[in-house]
C-alpha cells in the first residue's frame, strides 16, 4: 500500500467516525434517544473535559492498570517458564499438562467467587484473577511455540553441538516467540475484560468500579464515559504491547500482523 | 482450542532411547497417564485435608465435593434451586444471545468484507466494539431492557458480535487471490464468484470466529450472572461465596468448565463435519 | 516464420510496475513473439526474467503498458474468454472434490448436471484420476493435484492453454511422469500450450520451440526451435547438445 492510498483510507475512517458523532449528536438533541441513559457526543465531551481537568478518571485508570500489570506480569513469567518446561521435559508434561487441560475450560470470570473466598475483597484476589486469566493463553501458545518446533532447526542447532541450555535460551525460545507473542497479546486483552468485571462485582476503585458507583447513582452518562475510556485504554495499551514485540521480540519476523487482530 | 493428543504425539525432545521408549507407552497408553496423574493429586489432595494440612473451608477435600454435587441435583442451591435448572438457564441465555449474534455478524461481516469502503470506514467501530470490556456495557442494557433476560441476552450478543464479525470479515477479505485468479480464468461472474468462491473460502475463518465467541458468551454470562439473579450458574457459584460455601462454587466452576469443553468439542466435529477439508489442509501446515 | 496462423501474437509488448518502494521497475521490454496454432511453446528464464508477468499478460490479468496481445486475432480484454490457466501452485478449490474442481468452469458456461458429469469422467480417464475423482485436494499428492489442475484448465476446452511452472513443486521423479502425460494429453486433444519453466531439459523434452528470456529489464534473447522426435531421449546426443546450448544462452 502505497502514501496516498493510506491517507485515503484515514480519511474515510475519520469522516466515518465524524458522521456517526454527528448522527448520534443530532438524534440526541431531537430527542430520537433517551439522553437519560444515552448521552451526546457533546455532553459526553464535557463530562470528559471535567474528569480529565479533577484527575478522577486518571485515577481509576491508573489504579485498573497497575493491576491489570502486575497481574499479567506474574502470570506471563508463570507460563512462559511452564511452557517451556513441559517443552523441554517430558516427565514435567506429562503431570502439567493435564492439570492445564483441565482448568482451562474454565472462564477466568468464573474464578472471581473463588477468588474472594481465597484471598478476600482486596488487591491480592484481583491480581490471582489477572495472573491466572493471562496465564492460560500463554502456557498453551509457549507450549505451542516449542513443541511445533522446526525440527530442521534444532538439528542444524545441534550439529554446531550448543549445550542444551543454550539451545533453550538461543534456539527454543526465540523459535517459539512469535507463539508467545500471540499468547501475550490474548492475555493482555483477556485480562483488562476481566479485570473490568471483577471491578464491577468487588472493588472500591478502578474503571469497573467507575462504572457500578455510575449505574448505581443513575449516572449513565458516566457509565458511556467509562466505556469509552476502557476502550481507548484497551486499543491504545494493545498498540503499545504490539510496538514492544515488534521492537524486542519479534524484530526479525516478518508477518507480525498475521499473529492476532 | 483444547490441546488434542496430536499436539503432544511430537515432543521436542530428541534426546535419545530413553525417549523412545516412553514415546510408544505414550502413544498405546495416551488416555491412561493423566488419569493417574489425577488419581494421585485427588488422593494427595483428599489426605492432606484428612491430616488437617488443607482447610476444607478453602479447599474442601474431593469426598465433599462429590458429596456436594449430589446435594446440588438432589436439593439444590441456592432456595432449592436444583443444577439442571441453573444449567438450563445458563444455556439459555448464552446460546439465545449467541445466535443472535451469528445471525447478525456473519451478514454484516460478509458485506463489510467484500466491500472495500465499508471495512475502511468501519474498522474504527470494530476496533472499538472488539476492545471495549463487554461486561461494562451491561449497566446500560439494564437501564434499556430492566434487569431481566432481555439485558443479558442482549449482553451475550454483544459480546459475541465483535469476535464472529472480525472474522468473518477477514475471511472475506483475505481469500487467496490466486483462487480468485482461477475462477476469472475460467469466465465466472461476479455474482457466482462470490457465492462460489469467496463464500467458501471465507468458511474456515468464520468457523474461528464461532468458536472464538462461543467462549466469550460463556465467560460473559457466569459473570452477567453474577451480578444480579439467583438463576443461573454465575449466580449460583456467587451466591454459594456469600453463604461461604465454597464447596458448591468449586462444584460449579466445575459444571462451568465441563459444559464449555463440550461446547467448544461440539463445535469442532460440526466443523468437522460441515468443512471437513477446512480442518485437515490447516493440520497439515 | 511458419504457415501456419497465429493463435497469439505479442507485438513490442513492454511492462512497468510502481513497486512497492515507489520505484519504476522494468519487467519486459518490446517483447514480440507469435505462436502458432497447436504449438507447443516453453518460455525459459531465470528468476527475475519477467516470464511470469508475460503469462500473466496473455491470460488477461495484467495489462501490457505499451504493445499489444492477439489471442486468436483479437485483442485481450481480461482473463477467461477460453483462456486456459494451470497455475504456479495450482490454485485449486480446497472445499471442492477433484471432480467438482474439474467442472467448474463448465458449470459457470451453464452446462447441464449431466453433461458435466459426462465430461469430467472423460477428463478423469485423460489425466488418469481414477478412483481418486471424489477426494479433496488436500488428500491428494502433489503430483495428483497437478492433474486436477490441468483437468481443470482443459475442460472449458481452451483455446490456448498457459501453464505457469506447473511442475515446478514436484519432484524429479513425479515431474517426469506428467511431462509424458502432459505431452499425451497434448497429441490427443491439440491445444497451443504456453509453459514457462525455468528447467532447460524440461524444456527440451516438452517444446515445439524455445523462448529464452534475458534478465534486466526482461527481453527476448533467443529461441530455439526443437526437431527432436518424441519421446525425447535425455541422454541422446542431440538432446545433450541442445540442452548445453539453450544453457549458453541462458548464461
Amino acid at each position: 500500500m502505497n502514501d496516498t492510498s493510506k491517507s485515503r483510507d484515514y480519511l474515510i475512517s475519520i469522516s466515518a467516525v465524524i458522521l456517526f458523532l454527528v448522527v448520534w449528536q443530532l438524534a440526541a438533541t431531537a430527542g430520537v434517544i433517551n439522553r437519560n441513559i444515552l448521552a451526546s457526543p457533546f455532553d459526553l465531551a464535557i463530562l470528559g473535559a471535567q474528569q480529565v481537568v479533577d484527575g478522577t478518571i486518571f485515577r481509576h485508570t491508573l489504579v485498573s492498570l497497575s493491576r491489570v500489570i502486575s497481574g499479567f506480569t506474574i502470570g506471563a513469567v508463570l507460563a512462559i517458564i511452564l511452557g517451556l518446561a513441559m517443552g523441554n521435559s517430558e516427565r514435567f508434561r506429562i503431570i502439567i499438562n493435564p492439570i492445564v487441560e483441565v482448568l482451562r475450560p474454565i472462564p477466568p470470570l468464573a474464578w472471581i467467587p473463588l477468588a474472594i473466598i481465597w484471598f478476600g475483597i482486596g488487591e491480592t484476589s484481583k491480581i490471582f484473577l489477572i495472573a491466572l486469566t493471562s496465564f492460560f493463553p500463554i502456557v498453551v501458545n509457549t507450549f505451542k511455540g516449542v513443541t511445533g518446533l522446526d525440527r530442521t532447526l534444532l538439528r542444524a542447532a545441534r550439529s554446531f553441538d550448543v549445550t542444551p541450555r543454550k539451545m533453550l535460551w538461543q534456539v527454543a525460545l526465540p523459535a517459539a516467540m512469535p507463539d508467545i507473542s500471540t499468547g501475550l497479546r490474548v492475555g493482555w486483552s483477556l485480562a483488562l475484560a476481566v479485570l473490568v468485571a471483577a471491578e464491577m462485582i468487588a472493588a472500591k476503585s478502578g474503571l469497573g468500579f467507575l462504572i457500578t458507583e455510575a449505574m448505581n447513582l443513575g449516572r449513565f452518562d458516566m457509565v458511556v464515559f467509562g466505556i469509552v475510556v476502557i476502550g481507548i485504554v484497551s486499543v491504545a495499551t494493545d498498540a503499545l504491547l504490539r510496538a514492544f514485540i515488534g521492537r524486542y521480540l519479534l524484530f526479525w519476523h516478518r508477518g507480525l500482523d498475521s499473529a492476532g487482530g | 482450542m483444547p490441546l488434542t493428543n496430536q499436539n503432544i504425539e511430537e515432543p521436542v525432545s530428541e534426546s535419545g532411547a530413553a525417549d523412545v521408549v516412553s514415546k510408544s507407552f505414550l502413544n498405546t497408553h495416551q488416555w491412561l497417564q493423566p488419569v493417574i496423574v489425577f488419581a494421585i493429586l485427588l488422593g494427595v489432595w483428599e489426605i492432606l485435608s484428612r491430616v488437617g494440612m488443607l482447610d476444607p473451608f478453602f479447599m474442601p477435600p474431593p469426598s465433599t465435593l462429590a458429596q456436594t454435587l449430589v446435594e446440588l441435583i438432589t436439593e439444590g442451591f441456592p432456595e432449592n434451586i436444583l443444577l439442571h435448572t441453573h444449567i438450563l438457564v445458563t444455556l439459555k441465555r448464552s446460546i439465545i444471545g449467541y445466535l443472535i449474534a451469528v445471525a447478525l455478524a456473519i451478514p454484516i461481516g460478509i458485506l463489510i468484507g467484500y466491500f472495500q469502503v465499508l471495512d475502511i470506514a468501519t474498522q474504527p467501530f470494530v476496533t472499538f466494539g472488539r476492545s471495549t470490556a463487554p461486561i461494562s456495557i451491561l449497566p446500560l442494557f439494564i437501564a434499556v431492557f430492566d434487569i431481566g433476560e432481555v439485558s443479558k441476552i442482549a449482553l451475550i450478543t454483544f459480546a459475541c458480535f465483535w469476535a464472529t464479525v472480525t472474522n468473518t470479515i477477514a475471511g472475506v477479505k483475505f481469500v487467496d487471490p490466486i483462487l480468485l485468479r482461477a475462477a476469472q480464468s475460467m469466465d465466472t461472474s461476479r455474482i457466482r464468484t462470490f457465492v462460489e468462491v469467496i463464500l467458501p473460502a471465507a468458511t474456515p475463518r468464520i468457523f474461528a470466529g464461532l468458536k472464538v465467541s462461543l467462549a466469550i458468551a460463556f465467560m460473559v454470562i457466569v459473570a452477567a450472572e453474577m451480578i444480579a439473579t439467583v438463576f443461573g450458574l454465575g449466580a449460583l457459584i456467587n451466591e454459594a461465596r456469600t453463604w461461604f460455601r465454597t464447596d458448591i462454587t468449586m462444584v460449579g466452576m466445575f459444571v462451568i468448565g465441563v459444559i464449555g469443553y463440550v461446547a467448544s468439542i461440539g463445535l469442532d466435529r460440526l466443523e468437522h463435519r460441515l468443512i471437513p477439508w477446512s480442518q485437515a489442509s490447516r493440520s497439515s501446515e | 516464420m511458419d504457415v501456419r496462423t497465429d493463435k497469439i501474437s505479442i507485438d513490442a509488448v513492454s511492462k512497468q510496475f510502481i513497486a512497492a518502494s515507489g520505484h519504476k521497475v522494468e519487467a519486459l521490454r518490446d517483447v514480440s513473439l507469435s505462436i502458432g496454432e497447436n504449438e507447443f511453446v516453453c518460455v525459459v528464464g531465470r528468476s527475475g526474467c519477467g516470464k511470469s508477468t508475460l503469462l500473466n499478460m496473455v491470460a488477461g490479468f495484467l495489462k501490457p503498458s505499451s504493445g499489444s496481445i492477439l489471442v486468436d486475432g483479437k485483442q485481450i480484454e481480461g482473463p477467461g474468454k477460453g483462456k486456459g490457466v494451470v497455475f504456479q501452485n495450482l490454485a485449486l478449490f480446497p472445499w471442492l472434490t477433484a471432480r467438482k474442481n474439474i467442472e467448474f468452469g463448465c458449470k459457470q458456461k451453464g452446462m447441464s448436471e449431466s453433461e458435466r458429469n459426462q465430461l469430467s469422467t472423460e477428463l478423469i480417464d485423460l489425466v488418469h484420476l481414477n478412483g481418486f475423482e471424489d477426494k479433496y485436494p488436500f488428500e491428494l499428492s502433489g503430483g495428483m493435484q497437478q492433474r486436477v489442475a490441468i483437468a481443470r484448465a482443459l475442460a472449458i476446452d481452451p483455446i490456448i492453454l498457459l501453464m505457469d511452472e506447473p511442475f515446478g513443486a514436484l519432484d524429479e521423479q513425479t515431474r517426469m511422469v506428467m511431462q509424458t502425460e502432459l505431452l499425451q494429453i497434448w497429441s490427443s486433444r491439440k491445444k497451443t500450450v504456453v509453459f514457462i519453466t525455468h528447467s532447460v531439459s524440461e524444456s527440451i523434452v516438452l517444446a515445439d520451440r524455445i523462448i529464452v528470456l534475458g534478465t534486466n529489464p526482461g527481453h527476448l534473447k533467443r529461441e530455439f526451435k526443437v526437431t527432436l522426435e518424441r519421446p525425447r531421449d535425455r541422454l541422446s546426443v542431440d538432446f545433450v547438445k541442445l540442452e548445453a546450448e539453450v544453457q549458453d544462452a541462458l548464461d
